[in-house]
């Protein structure tokens, strides 16, 4: 079997830290990530690993073109960016949720759901910073509402009236209580994943499957 | 947009230089002899073709591609987005009185509407379709040219993941998955979504050892060995007749020497609907994409109204090249063996001609510098041998 060294991203930010106990737990990480962030590569030679720390949402890229064979990338990266990878676990943490959401004075203009709006209403604009989510769920529903992409606080778009409702991931929803909007619908939920590289996953499997197994063992994810 | 006075090019194409160029055209010239010694013949197809005519023909996937064009007659034609289509339209159009199997092969750019940033949309294929033939020796005969070929590449350290369409098919449907279900399941293994794999599991009629089972389908890998271990799972007539032929190509792989590269995944799956029985990547650990793809696609020729098995690959130049780039990066440009100046002009020419003649590579001066900036120059790119031929003198 060929003992390669294992390339694996980690997101920056939120999910590092939990991330980092995970692997720790698993036997999979004997090195200590420092908590100022700037160091963007760690080797581990013993276990023939090493770790590149990247952006959350650059993570699946790394791991589609074979930069990195392993990563850690949220659902709700992997479900916008449609990489061509593997989704080998679920890890359980990270939780957040993509919405549909309206202002919380609008809210009985939206009882029956947006097809019921869009019975009585021409117009359906959505603001999002995540327009693919959007539009499949736009389009598994039948609804002809247009995307609007915002790159953030997206939370503006219905009180100044760019666009009726927004679509957004949201963990605790205090962002949407703090600027009087309502959730109206659950799309999707979105934990942290365990991705690999397509070729990594067929060439590499074995040491891949042994990752998998280690981390299992220790961090079985939520039925 | 303007572009005048730019040297803009669109997203996914490329030049490629000198080097690199050669390095693609030997590969090529390789690539051919090798698959020609299998008895394989070249056909070349048009570049653009009748959007209807291959529409017919193309999955879902190679369709939401396409570069399309209106002619002058306002019919939509298209840019080919493979090779396979094109040929089966060939041989469903013009070659069905021949005697089969049919054996062809080709080198042509592909052009493809990729949306990911990076993605190649004019890039190289070598490939070859063996059309005509059934059984599973004629999927073991593509698959050993495939292999044969990777390493006539210089990627001796590949790897071929071997899979079966049916095989897969009868253990969805012995768990019990309607036809919707069984599509779902189709999705999240060729996608590798193993979170929706398991939750598919989970709803599964099977229970014990057989869900188990079934949940460790994506990571059975292996040699012919895990057959033995999915045998209870399949059921069904075509699987059992996927098994055969899986066991059958094993065996014609190990005569060629290959079963120590090939590993067998009953989740390969090459994209929905197309392959109809075998199939197989390679893959390469330098490039994170498969660099060659293949198998059996036996409904494509009816959908030109002529019914007809076959199989074949397709190698992807521009990832082999990758591979042998990051194996060996510096690939040097050309250097001539002679370099020739002087004042007799006719000498020049002659002596040119004849060291061209023996295959030498000849580069004559065609600057009126002063004799020694041009042996300088010579000198400088390397060039091993300078003549000099004067009229009244000749140097070596």
């Amino acid at each position: 079997m060929n003992k390669e060294v294992i390339t694996f991203a980690l997101p920056k930010g939120r999910l590092l830290p939990l991330v980092e106990k995970v692997l720790k737990d698993a036997g999979l990480m004997a090195i200590d990530l420092e908590r100022d962030g700037r160091r963007l590569v760690y080797s581990d030679p013993e276990r023939g690993i090493r770790y590149l720390i990247c952006r959350a949402a650059d993570v699946p890229t790394f791991v589609e073109y074979g930069a990195a064979d392993l990563g850690i990338a949220g659902k709700d990266v992997i479900l916008e960016q449609g990489k061509d990878i593997c989704e080998l676990m679920d890890l359980g943490f990270g939780e957040c949720k993509f919405v549909v959401a309206v202002p919380e004075s609008k809210l009985e203009l939206y009882q029956g759901g947006l097809s019921a709006y869009l019975s009585r209403f021409g117009r359906l604009r959505v603001a999002t910073k995540f327009p693919k989510v959007a539009e499949s769920y736009l389009r598994s529903r039948s609804l002809p509402g247009e995307i609007i992409k915002l790159s953030g606080n997206i939370e503006l778009a219905p009180l100044v009236g760019l666009a009726e409702v927004i679509i957004d991931l949201v963990s605790t929803g205090r962002t949407l209580r703090e600027n009087k909007l309502v959730a109206i619908e659950q799309i999707t939920g979105a934990t942290a994943r365990l991705v690999a590289n397509r070729v990594s996953y067929r060439v590499k499997h074995h040491q891949l499957v042994s990752f998998i197994d280690a981390i299992k063992k220790v961090h079985l994810p939520p039925c | 947009m303007d572009n005048s006075g730019t040297v803009l090019m669109p997203g996914g194409v490329r030049d490629l230089l000198p080097a690199e160029a050669r390095r693609k055209r030997e590969l090529e010239n390789n690539l051919l002899k090798l698959i020609r010694s299998w008895g394989y013949q070249e056909v070349v197809t048009p570049t653009f073709e009748y959007y209807d005519v291959l529409a017919t023909a193309l999955d879902d996937m190679l369709h939401n591609q396409l570069y399309r064009f209106i002619d002058e007659n306002g019919q939509i034609t298209v840019l080919r987005p493979d090779m396979t289509t094109p040929i089966a339209r060939l041989v469903s159009a013009r070659l069905r009185d021949q005697e089969f199997p049919l054996r062809f092969c080709y080198t042509a750019n592909i052009f493809r509407r990729e949306n990911h940033a990076g993605r190649q949309r004019e890039f190289y294929q070598a490939g070859v379709e063996l059309i005509g033939a059934a059984g599973p020796d004629a999927d073991a005969e593509v698959i050993s040219l495939a292999a044969e070929s990777m390493k006539l590449a210089g990627l001796n350290d590949f790897t071929i993941t071997v899979g079966h369409v049916d095989v897969l098919t009868g253990i969805l449907k012995g768990a019990g998955y309607s036809a919707a279900e069984q599509e779902q399941a189709k999705i999240a293994l060729s996608k590798k979504d193993l979170v929706t794999w398991e939750q598919l599991v989970e709803n599964s009629q099977l229970t014990g050892k057989y869900k188990k089972l079934l949940a460790s389908l994506p990571y059975l890998h292996g040699g012919i060995e895990i057959l033995q271990e999915i045998d209870e799972l399949v059921k069904d007539e075509a699987a059992q007749q996927g098994l055969k032929s899986l066991r059958h190509v094993w065996k014609i792989l190990s005569y060629y020497g290959f079963c120590d590269q090939v590993c067998i995944d009953l989740t390969l799956l090459r994209g929905l609907g197309y392959y109809t029985g075998l199939v197989f990547e390679c893959y390469v650990q330098e490039v994170g994409y498969p660099i060659c793809g293949g198998g059996r696609y036996d409904e494509l020729l009816a959908k030109f109204g002529f019914p007809c098995p076959a199989t074949g690959f397709a190698l992807t130049i521009d990832r082999v090249l990758d591979a042998l780039d990051k194996q060996s990066p510096s690939y040097d440009d050309q250097i001539p063996d002679y370099f020739i100046t002087g004042s007799d002009m006719g000498e020049v020419v002659k002596k040119a001609r004849e060291l061209r003649q023996d295959g030498f590579i000849v580069e004559v001066d065609l600057t009126e510098r002063p004799r020694r900036e041009a042996i300088a120059y010579a000198s400088r790119k390397g060039i091993p041998h300078i003549l000099v031929m004067d009229h009244d003198e000749k140097v070596e």
